[in-house]
This record gives C-alpha cells, sequence and structure tokens, in this order.
C-alpha cells in the first residue's frame, strides 16, 4: 500500500465516522420531533407541522393546535425535550471524560462522589430549610450545585496531595461518596413523613417540572465546556490508553489535562444533577456504546457519546411519561430499563463479532 | 558536538538509592545499550532522561541543554519514549495510535502534513496491512513495531527504549534489532535501549554501560566492557568469550 492509499484511507475512515455523526444527529432530531407528538394531549406531527409552518395547510388537512395545546407544546412537552436533550448529551460528555482522565472504564460522572453531595445538599434544604414554597426549589438546586462543588474541590484536592494521579482521584471519589451518602441517610433517619418522600423522589431523577429557565443554565455549562473537553480529545486517547507516564512521554501535560477536564465535568455533572436529580447509568453506558459504533478514538467517542446520552434519556423519558400514563415514571429509573437490554445487546454482538 | 551527557545524576525512592552519581556521554548518532541485573536502575535511568522521573540531583544535558527544564512537549519533540509494556488499553487503531506521536507538534487537530508523515512512517515500518487494525487485535511484536513507529512520528532525536525485545521471539529480535540499525544509519537518531541479552549488545551496540546497584560498573565498547570478570561482577554469573566466525560470543558456563 503506497503513502497515498494509506493517506486517502485515512480520509475516507474520517469521513465515514463524520457520517455517523450526522446520522446520529439526525436521529436525535426525529426522536425529538417524536417525542413531542407522545403524550396525553394529542399533538400530531401534521397538527404542528400545520400549525408552525407556513404553506403546509395547503398540501396537509389537519386541525391546527388550539392555544391550549399550543401551551402544553410550548410550557411542557419542549421543555422536556430539551432537558432530555441537554442533561443526557451533559452526563454522555462527562461519562466519557471521566472514564478518560482516569483510565478507567466503569468511571462515570458520579465516580468523584458529586452524586451523593448533590443529593445531601437537597436533602438539606428539605430538612432544615425554611424557605417560601416558591423559592424553595431555587434553594434546593443551589444547594445541591454547592455541595457537588464542594466535594469535587475535596476529590481534586485529596488527589493533587498525591500528584493527582487517576487511582486517588478515583479511590477518594469513592470514599467522598460514601461519606456524603451516610450524611444523606442520616438526613432520613431524622426527616419527619413529609421530608422523607421528597428527599428520596429527589434522588430518582425527574425531568418533572424542569422549566425553560433551567435549561438555559444547563445549557450554558454544556456550551462552554463541550469544546474545551472535547479539544483535549487527542491528550484524553493518550492518557486513557497509555497511563500518565506514557502520555507525558509524548507531550501531554497530565495534570494540567486532568484539571481542565475535570473541571468541565464537575461543571456539566454539578448542574444537571441539580435540576434533574440523580440520572444514573447514562454516564457510564454512553460511552461505551458509542465505543462499540464508532472506535476508540476520542475525538469520535467525545461528540457521539454527546448524542448516545442525549437519546438514551430522551427515549427513557417518553416512554417513562407514557407507558403507564397518567403516572409518569422517573426517568432516572426508566434510562436502566431502557438502556441495559440495549447495552446487553451491542456487548453481545460486539463478542460474537470478534470470535 | 555534545550528545547526550548524564551528570552527577542521583536518584532515591523510599530511602533506597537507585542511582548513584550517574556520569557518561552518548556520542550523537550512537547506539548505546544499558545491561545489569534486575534492579540495577536501567528502566530508572531511562525515565530519568526524559524526565518522567525527577531525580533528585544531576542533570541530563541533550546538545548542552539541560532537558527537564523543557516544556513538555519541546522535551517530546526530542525524547521518544517507548516503554518496558506493550500492553495498551485503547481502541485506537495503528495509524491513530501513530498518528498520536504527532501530538507534540499540533494544536487540537492534526494537519494533512501530519497525516502524510505518518503514513510515510507506517510504510517504512512495513505496517501498512495493519494500518486500519485496532491495536489490540495485534500480536506483542506487532504491537511493538506500532509503539516504536509512533515514537519516529515524535521525529525525536533521542529514541529510549525499554526492554523492547523482551516480549519477542528469535526472528522479530533480530529484525528489530536490524531495524534499529537502519534508524540509527539512516535517520541519525540516537538511540539509547536497555537489554538483556549480552550477544545482541556485542553485536549493535557502539556503547555499552554496564550498571551494577545504580553505579556505572563499565562503560565503553561492548567487547570491552562485557569482559568475563566484569559479567562475574555484575551478573554473579560465569561466561565464556568464544568466536565463532570472527563473531565475539559470550557463553554461560552453566548448564546441564
Amino acid at each position: 500500500m503506497s503513502v497515498r492509499s494509506i493517506t486517502e484511507n485515512y480520509y475516507k475512515i474520517a469521513a465515514k465516522n463524520a457520517l455517523w455523526i450526522v446520522v446520529a444527529v439526525a436521529i436525535l432530531f426525529f426522536l425529538s420531533v417524536t417525542a413531542c407528538t407522545i403524550g396525553i394531549a394529542d399533538l400530531s406531527f401534521s397538527r404542528i407541522a400545520v400549525t408552525y409552518l407556513p404553506y403546509v395547510h395547503n398540501i396537509i388537512s389537519a386541525q391546527p393546535l388550539s392555544a391550549t395545546e399550543q401551551n402544553v407544546l410550548v410550557m411542557l412537552r419542549l421543555p422536556r425535550v430539551a432537558a432530555a436533550i441537554v442533561a443526557g448529551a451533559g452526563l454522555g460528555v462527562s461519562g466519557t471524560a471521566m472514564q478518560a482522565i482516569t483510565g478507567n472504564q466503569m468511571a462515570s460522572p458520579f465516580t468523584t462522589g458529586i452524586s451523593g453531595a448533590a443529593a445531601l445538599g437537597a436533602a438539606m434544604i428539605i430538612v432544615f430549610g425554611s424557605f417560601p414554597v416558591y423559592t424553595q426549589k431555587a434553594a434546593m438546586v443551589a444547594a445541591a450545585f454547592l455541595m457537588a462543588m464542594l466535594c469535587a474541590v475535596l476529590v481534586y484536592g485529596i488527589s493533587a496531595l498525591k500528584g493527582l494521579k487517576a487511582v486517588t482521584l478515583v479511590l477518594a471519589g469513592i470514599a467522598l461518596n460514601y461519606f456524603f451518602s451516610a450524611v444523606n441517610s442520616t438526613m432520613q433517619f431524622i426527616a419527619n413523613e413529609e421530608q422523607l418522600p421528597a428527599i428520596i423522589h429527589w434522588t430518582f431523577g425527574s425531568l418533572t417540572g424542569v422549566t425553560w429557565a433551567d435549561i438555559s443554565v444547563m445549557a450554558c455549562f454544556f456550551v462552554l465546556f463541550f469544546p474545551i473537553i472535547y479539544l483535549k480529545a487527542w491528550a484524553l486517547n493518550l492518557i486513557s490508553a497509555n497511563g500518565d507516564n506514557g502520555a507525558a512521554a509524548l507531550g501531554v501535560n497530565v495534570i494540567k489535562t486532568r484539571l481542565i477536564v475535570g473541571l468541565g465535568i464537575t461543571l456539566i455533572t454539578a448542574s444537571v444533577v441539580s435540576f434533574t436529580g440523580i440520572i444514573g447509568f447514562v454516564g457510564l453506558v454512553a460511552p461505551h456504546i458509542s465505543r462499540i459504533l464508532v472506535g476508540g478514538n476520542y475525538r469520535q467517542v467525545i461528540p457521539f457519546s454527546a448524542l448516545s446520552g442525549a437519546m438514551l434519556v430522551l427515549v427513557a423519558d417518553t416512554v417513562g411519561r407514557n407507558a403507564f400514563s397518567p403516572t409518569t415514571i422517573p426517568v432516572g429509573i426508566m434510562v436502566s430499563y431502557v438502556g441495559v437490554p440495549l447495552f446487553l445487546y451491542l456487548i453481545l454482538r460486539e463478542r460474537s463479532e470478534q470470535l | 558536538m555534545s550528545g547526550l551527557l548524564f551528570s552527577k545524576l542521583n536518584f532515591s525512592y523510599r530511602n533506597r538509592k537507585i542511582l548513584n552519581d550517574i556520569n557518561f556521554e552518548v556520542k550523537p548518532g550512537d547506539f548505546c545499550v544499558l545491561l545489569g541485573a534486575n534492579g540495577a536502575g536501567k528502566s530508572t535511568l531511562i525515565q530519568c532522561t526524559n524526565s518522567l522521573i525527577r531525580p533528585q540531583e544531576g542533570h541530563v544535558l541533550w546538545k548542552g541543554t539541560d532537558t527537564s527544564k523543557l516544556s513538555i512537549k519541546e522535551r517530546a519533540k526530542i525524547y521518544g519514549y517507548v516503554p518496558q509494556s506493550t500492553q495498551v488499553s485503547s481502541g485506537l487503531s495503528v495509524m491513530e495510535t501513530v498518528l498520536s506521536g504527532r501530538l507534540p507538534f499540533i494544536g487540537y487537530k492534526p494537519g494533512k502534513a501530519d497525516i502524510e508523515k505518518t503514513s510515510e512512517i507506517i510504510q517504512t515500518m512495513g505496517l501498512e496491512e495493519l494500518a486500519f487494525r485496532p491495536l489490540h487485535h495485534l500480536s506483542g511484536g506487532e504491537r511493538q513495531r506500532v509503539l516504536i513507529a509512533r515514537a519516529l512520528a515524535q521525529e525525536p532525536e533521542v529514541l529510549l527504549l525499554d526492554e523492547p525485545i523482551s516480549n519477542l521471539d528469535l526472528r522479530y529480535q533480530y529484525s528489530f534489532m536490524q531495524l534499529l540499525h537502519k534508524i540509527k544509519s539512516e535517520q541519525g537518531i540516537t538511540i539509547v535501549a536497555v537489554l538483556h541479552d549480552l550477544n545482541l549488545a556485542l553485536d549493535y551496540a557502539d556503547q555499552t554501560v554496564l550498571l551494577c546497584g545504580g553505579k556505572v560498573a563499565a562503560q565503553g565498547l561492548p567487547r570491552d566492557v562485557l569482559s568475563e570478570e566484569m559479567i562475574w561482577k555484575v551478573f554473579q554469573i560465569r561466561v565464556e568469550r568464544t568466536c565463532i566466525k570472527d563473531r565475539l560470543l559470550i557463553v554461560p558456563k552453566t548448564g546441564r
């Protein structure tokens, strides 16, 4: 094979991977539109199209949405879909980045104990806060976010005492997660009969009641830190594959990369968790699904895990709010029911292909 | 012009002296082999060279520059490093792995020149047929060649190899040593390699440094350094030097 044909093959594979991303974006768009149309209120695609797209009423004969139905679409369905996309994308990217900086494929955005700390923050407001009802939610979000940040500072600080090695990062995270979970359990122990269900319900992870303002905060953190993490893709390739020394020998400043990417993971995850509660599994499984589909290069895995995370949460939430309608099952629960069979199928398919 | 100079290098780990006053120089373009018993400090010395380990005292100078004071990227342009283990937990393809050696030269995205350079190295190393296979599907010998190719993609002035042939069978050991000889001759790259095979050192090295207990026990031309007495002193094994078809060989006296 000549130098030219090797180069051409490389570009062909790069183009194929880019096509995968475009296909995934198209599928996500299709799922989003579908999710908007599914629910108790009859908001079919044709009715939405007739209402919002010009000239479509000449082609399709459907009744436009009433003012109430438009409110349902804009104030309930769309924010829920947008929240699922932003939360799923954020957790997917954060999981991928965490697995890269720790070189551990069992890591997730919650490896550094953020989820336990955020849950504690919310529980503290529920048990000790005496806020008026209309500020209760904002107080819980702020407390969850601050506790998550405090936890991350402690984990990275403790790990920094030992040179910010991957293993100390993971171990300090596990230790602090247990600590915050213990304090959270203490909160549940001392909570009264009204407070206890609220604390437990927060940990389920739900998109109910998420507003456009909440979504814009989550989206700001995602839009700010996704490019920063993506720009470190080559460094993450080397750290995860070769360890600290191997990466440093190839010109990677491992500690700086771990700090910058760690900050991005922390802020994206903390912002998501503070508004939605704990949505587990996505951050663990989205990177694996992406690796199975597009290979191990983080330049592909990072954007693809954002898309696969978004799809997973969107599908889980749509199933969760419709499967036992009018009861809504929290997305934090549904995501495992939807994700586990898919993940197992992909693992088995990959293994049988390797045989 | 001075080459790779090790000056008064000392390194201790948990009060144990690993490197003790290391002083020697490798000329530019030379192939230097580090020999010594297990635990003599060979791998530590290799990692002190490109500052993966920071010595408590002393310096490593390349052409008069203390490379520990350079940035990580600048250092990666001077030293290419191939570690002892070829186990790489990566889903990257061979092409992507070799391309990652270009990291010191690129920002966030490899350019056309980087990709062409990588393709050239893949062809030089005879890896064309493996170029788009995942690295973890390759045998130990093939991975070894890929990691050398990645180090060459760094366009290094010095190649540091830590036991590069320990996982290879006899055929691959010799073809690998031929490859290193070719790289040295054609590209003028200085090579410092840790080896255990004394006969390969005799065949290929321009210079041998024998380490014993963290100290330089002897240094110089392989045929001068690897005397029967010195091998007994360092390895505690009796050997016999013999010549077969004008080729000097070291044969252990122990055996059945």
